[in-house]
């Protein structure tokens, strides 16, 4: 919710399912990337972009992009 | 905040998302400078602006540990076209396109995480010396300290530190596992600059070997060979399975195989 970097790499989502501890299992090649400072034309702001753009309502924005990153267990 | 049920509940207390945010923006560096970007964007500049995550600084992080707000990335007004960046990091102001972080950046980690490094402190930087008392042992031919030497420092407990890397529960799993692809991708691009070096390997006629029958596709375009210290690599895999092989021609085959987990606690 907070990070500046979208970070990429397929994620294992159905292993988390109650049983046992959680797992955090990604495949395939893992990058950080990181957009531009403002979001284009009809996009919400992410990442970097929660920082910068329409920071008055940062709080809704910041809430509703939670899920979009890859944390989310 | 991880603790968000998976079926996809969203039940944040915004108060504490509040009382984080304002926590970063009074502590992050790297924060700071995207609020910078916020001020100017509210005072409706027209001209072109970008932001440049630094690489390298200047200064040993270490000697002068004052936390500059300035050393961290740069903010430029005006025109951005005909900046050469080497290799820092530029943030367009409006760009479709994704720019991707080496994972050798300084940023790459605190900008993932801002809640480990509320400072926004340093990552890996390849210009760490190793200790001058390695340094005089004659054996050591690297100079300077490793990734996975610097991650696996980083992680320590230790008493000048409130050990956030080891208390963010499932968010430490989500480190440990980035950290490591870090690692190897950086191997991965070191093997990569450094082809010449391990094709003059007489691993070159294994590779034949390994190969052979091996579809048109794999000639299309230029080979990178991994030498057989990747570990996971094809190479590596071919080296154990021929060593365990060797193991069971001189003691037989096993009858058992047996698997041990330790649970420290």
């Amino acid at each position: 919710m907070f990070s500046f970097t979208s970070m990429g790499g397929k994620m294992e989502r159905c292993i988390n399912d109650g049983g046992g501890p959680p797992q955090f299992i990604i495949t395939g090649q893992n990058y950080h990337r990181i957009g531009s400072l403002l979001p284009q034309q009809g996009h919400r702001p992410k990442f970097a972009q929660l920082y910068t753009y329409d920071t008055s309502n940062e709080l809704s924005n910041r809430v509703s992009n939670f899920g979009l990153g890859i944390l989310y267990l | 905040m991880v603790a968000c049920k998976s079926d996809g509940e969203k039940n944040f207390d915004d108060t504490l998302i509040q009382d984080l945010t304002q926590m970063i923006d009074e502590n992050n560096r790297l924060a700071k400078n995207f609020r910078k970007v916020r001020d100017l964007v509210e005072q409706n500049v027209t001209s072109d602006f970008c932001l440049r995550l630094l690489r390298n600084r200047s200064k040993d992080p270490r000697m002068h540990n004052i936390l500059e707000v300035d050393e961290v990335a740069v903010l430029i007004v005006g025109d951005t076209d005909n900046i050469k960046y080497e290799r820092d990091i530029i943030v367009r102001k409006e760009s479709s396109h994704l720019e991707r972080l080496h994972e050798t950046h300084t940023s790459f980690i605190p900008l993932q995480y801002s809640l480990i490094f509320p400072y926004g402190e340093d990552g890996f930087s390849e210009n760490i010396k190793i200790s001058e008392k390695e340094e005089a042992n004659p054996d050591r031919t690297r100079t300077k300290v490793a990734i996975r030497e610097f991650i696996a420092f980083r992680i320590q407990e230790r008493s000048v530190e409130f050990g956030n890397i080891v208390n963010s529960k499932i968010l430490f799993q989500q480190y440990s596992v980035d950290t490591y692809t870090m690692i190897e991708s950086q191997r991965l691009s070191y093997i990569r600059a450094n082809q010449d070096t391990i094709r003059c390997d007489i691993l070159h006629g294994l590779q034949d070997a390994v190969t052979r029958g091996e579809t048109n596709t794999s000639f299309i375009g230029q080979r990178v060979i991994l030498p057989g210290s990747f570990t996971g690599g094809m190479r590596y895999m071919f080296n154990n399975c021929q060593d365990a092989m060797a193991v069971c021609k001189r003691y037989g085959y096993p009858n058992l195989f047996i698997t041990i987990t330790c649970n420290s606690n």
